[in-house]
């Protein structure tokens, strides 16, 4: 046991020493990851944690034994009497120390959660598409966890160290000890690179019904960054308002509530319809509570399945499947919600203008969506046959046919073939027969779809620059 | 779904609250610690303290939130005691003792949500009902 008294703090120092070192290694380790990109994003990552860690060593070392050490030196009113830095720092900062131990384990944790994420790589790119569409470059991690849900890293490392950064640079009231304990602004000194993470239920990880949950959480993440929400907000001007869900409630949850259907109408667009079957789908597997954050499931699954009524496209028979499959569960669902009076038309009236509301602010984005995916894919298949005839097949890694919703189904369920099709049109193919193959069991097979769908673009890329 | 880091950001703030009073009661200072959780409970709603929780019936989860609530309220009811000049030793012991419960709820809410019991009280509710 080393002296505390004449090393208060050491254990404790030393601990954080040992987490920079693990992490430090776990940087090291990334090399065994294939894609430099996401490679990159973990080393980002890292750094960031090891930035967090130093940043508690310093308000340990610069702020809390600073203080106690004042306090020593101060007697007591009434007795008279000193008290050791070390009874100082557990009487009076205890807390403090003890939260600092727990973040600071977390920031290890997470790291090594995120280093050895289960979730398939190629999802990663699933975010770095929607990125692409809004010019967003941070970094992403994806982090194993019990829920879906997203975090900057300024709240994950900095936030709970917030209140010991803010009274660190307060100046001293008059009256009280003389000297500020750390003058300066030690929350501008902590070197962070602006990232992000995704969490994932674990247990989860390659089912394909949830994956597009993911999209729902990226929108959250751009919302954060990007301010989506009070760009759409203004684009509704004064005549209309954010929907009231339960007037009993506070403005402020209403609108978080507002929030969170948001990124729901965002996602549907973007994905495509099998959201909504997704999104039903981890209700029935997850017991759904309203929350402050969380409106309630009637809500977001009428605002999803508006997106399912008025979806339309000539391009394949993709949508009109997929709505075949999923439009039956939803609207049964929604009938059971409205007869148990839960889905009421006040309700109802109110999502209907909201959805307007994102709908046209999505046109106004001008985003690739879903439908936009598929008029491209046409337009890229039809070339197939212009390929051949041209002899310029060999030049090219292939360009496949358009293949109907049916045949796409044969090819990757029956005849065992990875099709290099865009991530989203298959996602909304295969989840629409799940009926009748497990997607789970096939998860191997989609992320092999997906794997060739990037090499494809990657070839397409470099094609592109040359003829440039 | 409840945020670990809202959780944590709660804990530390309150646990500067905690501090402060102490100090003021024990040196008779107004400490910047003190100072801070006055501001922070001027300006921090319920909502954002971190509790919120949409995973499973509150019953399973020993009413965290609403446990919460309360004793935030009550620290909250408590507090313009520190606008005098010299509060009373039992106003001063009495708010010491209301932030340290209001602590000691969140830290349960926080270790409860750490240790993954939760995920095993949903499990046990979903079988049970």
């Amino acid at each position: 046991m080393s002296d505390l008294s004449k090393q208060p703090l050491r254990s404790t120092l030393e601990h954080i020493g040992e987490l920079e070192s693990d992490v430090s290694s776990t940087i090291r380790n990334l090399a065994r990851i294939p894609y430099p990109r996401i490679r990159f994003n973990l080393e980002i990552a890292g750094k960031n944690y090891k930035a967090g860690l130093d940043a508690v060593r310093r308000v340990l070392t610069e702020y809390l034994l600073t203080r106690a050490q004042q306090f020593a030196t101060l007697p007591q009113p009434g007795t008279g009497k000193t008290q050791t830095v070390d009874e100082i720092l557990r009487k009076y900062w205890g807390r403090q120390l003890n939260m600092s131990y727990h973040i600071a384990e977390g920031f290890r944790t997470n790291f090594a959660l995120e280093a050895g994420a289960n979730i398939p790589f190629e999802l990663y790119f699933l975010v770095f598409d929607i990125f692409k569409e809004f010019n967003f470059e941070e970094t992403l991690v994806f982090r194993p966890a019990d829920q879906f849900k997203s975090e900057t890293f300024e709240e994950t490392i900095l936030e709970p160290l917030d209140s010991i950064l803010q009274v660190g640079k307060q100046t001293i009231l008059p009256g009280t000890l003389e000297q500020p304990p750390v003058p300066r602004d030690l929350r501008t000194e902590i070197q962070l690179k602006p990232a992000n993470a995704i969490w994932y239920v674990s247990g989860e990880a390659h089912n394909p019904i949830l994956w597009p949950l993911i999209i729902h959480e990226s929108f959250h993440l751009l919302d954060n960054r990007l301010g989506l929400f009070q760009e759409m907000e203004s684009l509704m001007g004064s005549t209309k308002k954010l929907p009231v869900l339960d007037p009993a409630k506070i403005e402020q949850v209403n609108k978080k509530w507002s929030k969170e259907i948001f990124q729901d109408i965002a996602a549907v667009h973007y994905f495509g319809p099998m959201y909504a079957f997704s999104l039903m789908n981890y209700f029935e597997r997850l017991p759904y509570i309203r929350s402050v954050e969380h409106p309630e499931m009637s809500s977001r699954l009428y605002a999803v399945n508006k997106y399912l009524q008025t979806a339309h496209s000539q391009h394949t028979d993709y949508l009109t499947r997929a709505l075949s499959f999923c439009k039956p569960l939803i609207t049964r669902e929604l009938a059971r919600y409205e007869q148990s009076g839960e889905l009421s038309d006040e309700v109802k009236t109110e999502l209907d203008m909201f959805y307007d509301a994102v709908a046209s602010w999505l046109r106004s984005r001008r985003i690739t969506l879903f439908t936009d995916r598929l008029a491209r894919y046409v337009a890229q298949g039809s070339r197939a046959r212009e390929m051949v005839d041209k002899q310029i097949i060999d030049r090219v890694p292939y360009v496949d046919p358009i293949f109907t919703f049916d045949e796409v189904v044969d090819l990757v369920f029956t005849k065992k073939v990875s099709l290099a099709l865009d991530p989203t049109l298959l996602l909304n193919v295969v989840l629409a027969v799940s009926d009748k193959y497990t997607p789970q069991g096939y998860s191997e097979r989609l992320v092999d779809c997906m794997y060739k769908c990037r090499v494809k673009q990657a070839w397409d890329l470099a094609l592109s620059s040359i003829k440039a | 779904m409840t945020s670990l880091w809202k959780l944590e950001a709660s804990l530390m703030a309150v646990g500067t609250g905690a501090t402060g009073v102490s100090l003021f009661q024990d040196y008779g200072v107004r400490t910047p610690e003190m100072k801070y959780f006055i501001d922070y409970c001027r300006r921090t709603p319920v909502a954002d303290l971190g509790a919120d929780m949409a995973i499973a019936p509150d019953q399973v989860y020993l009413g965290f939130p609403e446990r919460i609530a309360q004793a935030y309220q009550a620290v909250l009811d408590r507090l313009p005691c520190l606008d005098k000049d010299i509060p009373s030793k039992e106003e001063l012991s009495g708010l010491r003792k209301i932030i340290e419960d209001f602590y000691t709820v969140l830290y349960e809410m926080y270790s409860t949500l750490k240790s993954g019991n939760v995920r095993l009280e949903q499990a046990a509710s979903t079988i049970h009902t």
